[in-house]
């Protein structure tokens, strides 16, 4: 064990026994004073983010131009008024031979060049191996050997309301800036997100969200309203922030590792979404089965397996589909390439479809064009 | 351990009421700070708003606040924690740190003695106190909120459409400072002492998002003792001076390579040419290499660069790290050509 590590542990060891003093064998144990309390608390903090520090990496991008953000349709897109910044960016080692996890806001310039510093000090060439559209998840390469492995939080053990701490380069720190706060919620985003009211912001994107222990629960990345990859920026400072778990990550870093970038798979349908709640108890809803029904069919996916408006959608690859967000939630585990079945409801008759996602653009490119630009 | 850390926790309960003890130290850090934090009011112009904070430095009325245009009002007045209401006239302004010195007519005001934050480490509690959104009216305290360091840094910002010219260090809260009326706020540790002074709101240019960030209290107590910064130079002189540049070439022409420096707020250090016979050309760089390293340090930029050639001593070896397509490459850059 090493001297960082040992510190750690001290640390801890000091908290619970004090924890203990507070909650006590008897009902009317003495309090411990709030003062020390908060002074061990600070240890605590302090020794977390030493066990994580040296499996957290500075990313400096060097070239590659400013983002497009996607406004209105097609060919009409239009800057918005974002920047991506200059500064450094920071990403998480997932794997002793040079795998690192980081945010795909990092890389949106694509950049010519990529670097990757230690915290020990030694830098590496970076290469960008693929892109996660959905997750926001970038997976970079770097050419080095017996590099430190983070313990990672096992997802199903989070809890709303546990410390959770940030850490990234962003600001140009030396050593990761740290930012603390809790788990707000699990599973947000379709699924793929841990909320923390931690400051997540483009200084810790890529970077870490870990517990107190040191273990990281997962990779913090920009989300919110909005498919573009920088939506979600607009909400850093606001007690809004997301992760992506270790449970996600433990799927998709696979995927991204052959090297093709991961896009959203999509059907190409328009379910009806007029009541967010529909489908939620077997009463309410005056459909004959639990399921989404699909309004529009776009061609795509959907169209060619044969699928028509007013088909309702029950499963998706057996997982129960009885409402709009359980049908999304189902989705987000699915890329644009991947073959699913899908079960559905018509006239009284349950069918299946064998269908292969699509991505947007893929579909986009289907669709009847409009009216091109003069 | 655990004993003796019982045997400690009994012995500080018994000697503090059951009052204290749920408040904690926080309760007293906020209590000092609410007493040293003063509301600044004045005229506002256009976005700026007319109100900020300030921190009582003296007891016969120094107070230190952030330079706005509040301090152009013909009339700054000044709140007290007892609701005293004071006129104020600026004593001293730092253009380089952004800060100015207030005066107010009064005699045995609780003050700051402005001292150290090199103690506090990333994770360590931070107590912010000001005029955060004037919410606070009349004899009411200043708002208190707490968050921890997230660390240090040098800052690189702009505010507006313009370079922020406080380039120096600065301690990141990870609490929300940049808001309105809090420039010139507190920023305290869990003792109570002053750590820092809350700068203007003012983007990042690293990260293109408002920063959280105070000067710190040394930086404070050298505006103080009317300490000029370096930066206060680069202000002061508004173009760098033509020496200046001579020098940093000098650097540059002493081992025989030059670096492709156009500018801007990224200057990686690209090399652009290599003198023939030079210690650069010894040493095998070629025009194209990326300069990622030297002697096992980091080098981001030209400036780095040009600083860490500076700093070779005659006759020391420099080992660099070069980036040369996809690999990287180490050099031995040989002494004996090197700067006399």
């Amino acid at each position: 064990m090493n001297l960082r590590a040992k510190f750690a542990a001290r640390a801890i060891a000091l908290l619970s026994c004090t924890w203990t003093a507070l909650r006590g064998p008897a009902q009317d144990a003495e309090p411990a004073r709030t003062a020390d309390l908060q002074r061990q608390q600070q240890q605590v903090f302090r020794a977390a983010l030493r066990r994580v520090a040296p499996c957290v990496v500075r990313i400096e991008t060097i070239g590659g131009a400013q983002p497009v953000r996607a406004v209105g349709e097609g060919d009409e897109r239009v800057a918005a008024g974002f920047r991506q910044a200059d500064g450094p960016t920071t990403g998480v080692i997932w794997s002793a031979d040079g795998l690192i996890v980081s945010s795909s806001f990092n890389f949106i310039r694509d950049p010519a060049i990529i670097t990757v510093a230690l915290g020990d000090g030694r830098r590496f060439v970076g290469k960008l191996v693929a892109r996660d559209q959905a997750a926001r998840l970038a997976l970079v390469k770097v050419e080095a050997a017996d590099l430190p492995v983070p313990q990672w939080l096992p997802t199903p053990e989070l809890r709303p309301g546990q410390w959770a701490l940030a850490a990234g380069f962003g600001h140009g720190s030396d050593e990761p800036a740290v930012s603390v706060g809790v788990v707000s919620a699990l599973g947000r985003m379709s699924g793929l997100a841990v909320q923390t009211d931690a400051k997540i912001s483009p200084a810790n994107y890529g970077g870490p969200l870990f517990d107190i222990e040191g273990r990281v629960i997962g990779v913090c990345v920009p989300m919110g309203p909005g498919e573009d990859e920088i939506a979600g920026v607009e909400w850093y400072d606001s007690g809004i922030g997301f992760a992506v778990p270790h449970e996600h990550l433990a799927r998709r870093v696979p995927r991204l590792m052959q090297g093709r970038d991961l896009r959203r798979g999509l059907l190409g349908v328009m379910l009806d979404l007029r009541d967010p709640v529909q489908g939620g108890g077997e009463d309410e809803r005056p459909g004959p089965v639990a399921g989404v029904t699909i309004v529009e069919i776009t061609p795509g996916p959907a169209a060619a397996g044969g699928l028509q408006p007013g088909d309702i959608l029950t499963h998706i690859d057996g997982l129960p589909t009885p409402r709009p967000l359980d049908f999304r939630r189902a989705m987000a585990q699915r890329f644009a390439g991947d073959a699913i079945e899908a079960m559905y409801h018509r006239a009284g008759e349950t069918r299946t479809a064998k269908l292969t996602l699509s991505s947007a653009d893929e579909i986009r490119a289907l669709a009847p064009t409009s009216q091109p630009a003069p | 351990m655990a004993a003796i850390l019982a045997a400690l926790l009994m012995a500080a309960q018994r000697a503090s009421t059951d009052h204290e003890r749920a408040a904690g130290p926080f309760a007293d850090a906020i209590r000092a700070a609410q007493q040293r934090v003063v509301k600044l009011y004045g005229g506002g112009i256009g976005m700026e708003q007319g109100y900020g904070s300030g921190v009582i430095v003296s007891a016969d009325g120094g107070i230190v606040t952030t330079i706005s245009v509040l301090l152009e009002s013909p009339s700054l007045r000044v709140v007290l924690w007892d609701g005293r209401k004071l006129e104020a006239r600026v004593t001293a302004r730092d253009e380089a740190r952004q800060l100015a010195e207030i005066q107010v007519d009064a005699r045995d005001l609780p003050y700051f003695e402005p001292g150290r934050s090199d103690h506090l480490q990333p994770g360590d509690w931070l107590i912010f106190a000001a005029n955060v959104f004037k919410v606070a009216e009349g004899d009411e305290p200043v708002t208190a909120m707490v968050g921890v360091l997230s660390g240090r840094a040098t800052l690189e910002a702009r505010r507006r459409a313009q370079d922020f010219v406080y380039e120096g260090p600065v301690l990141l809260a990870d609490v929300i400072v940049a808001t309105p009326g809090s420039a010139g706020g507190a920023l305290l540790d869990a003792d109570g002492r002053l750590v820092g002074v809350v700068g203007k709101a003012v983007i990042s240019k690293r990260t293109n998002t408002w920063v959280n960030y105070a000067l710190p209290v040394e930086e404070v107590a050298a505006f103080l003792r009317r300490e000029a910064t370096p930066a206060l130079n680069r202000v002061a002189g508004a173009e760098p001076s033509a020496s200046g540049i001579a020098s940093e070439r000098t650097v540059e022409v002493a081992w025989g390579l030059r670096l492709f420096d156009v500018g801007g707020v990224v200057r990686p250090a690209f090399v652009e040419r290599v003198r023939v016979d030079s210690a650069a050309a010894r040493a095998g760089l070629w025009p194209g290499d990326l300069i990622v390293s030297m002697n096992g340090q980091a080098l981001a930029t030209c400036g780095d660069v040009r600083a860490a050639l500076a700093k070779l001593k005659a006759g020391q070896r420099a080992t660099l790290v070069v980036k040369r397509r996809e690999e990287l490459v180490t050099l031995e850059m040989a002494p004996e050509a090197g700067p006399q």
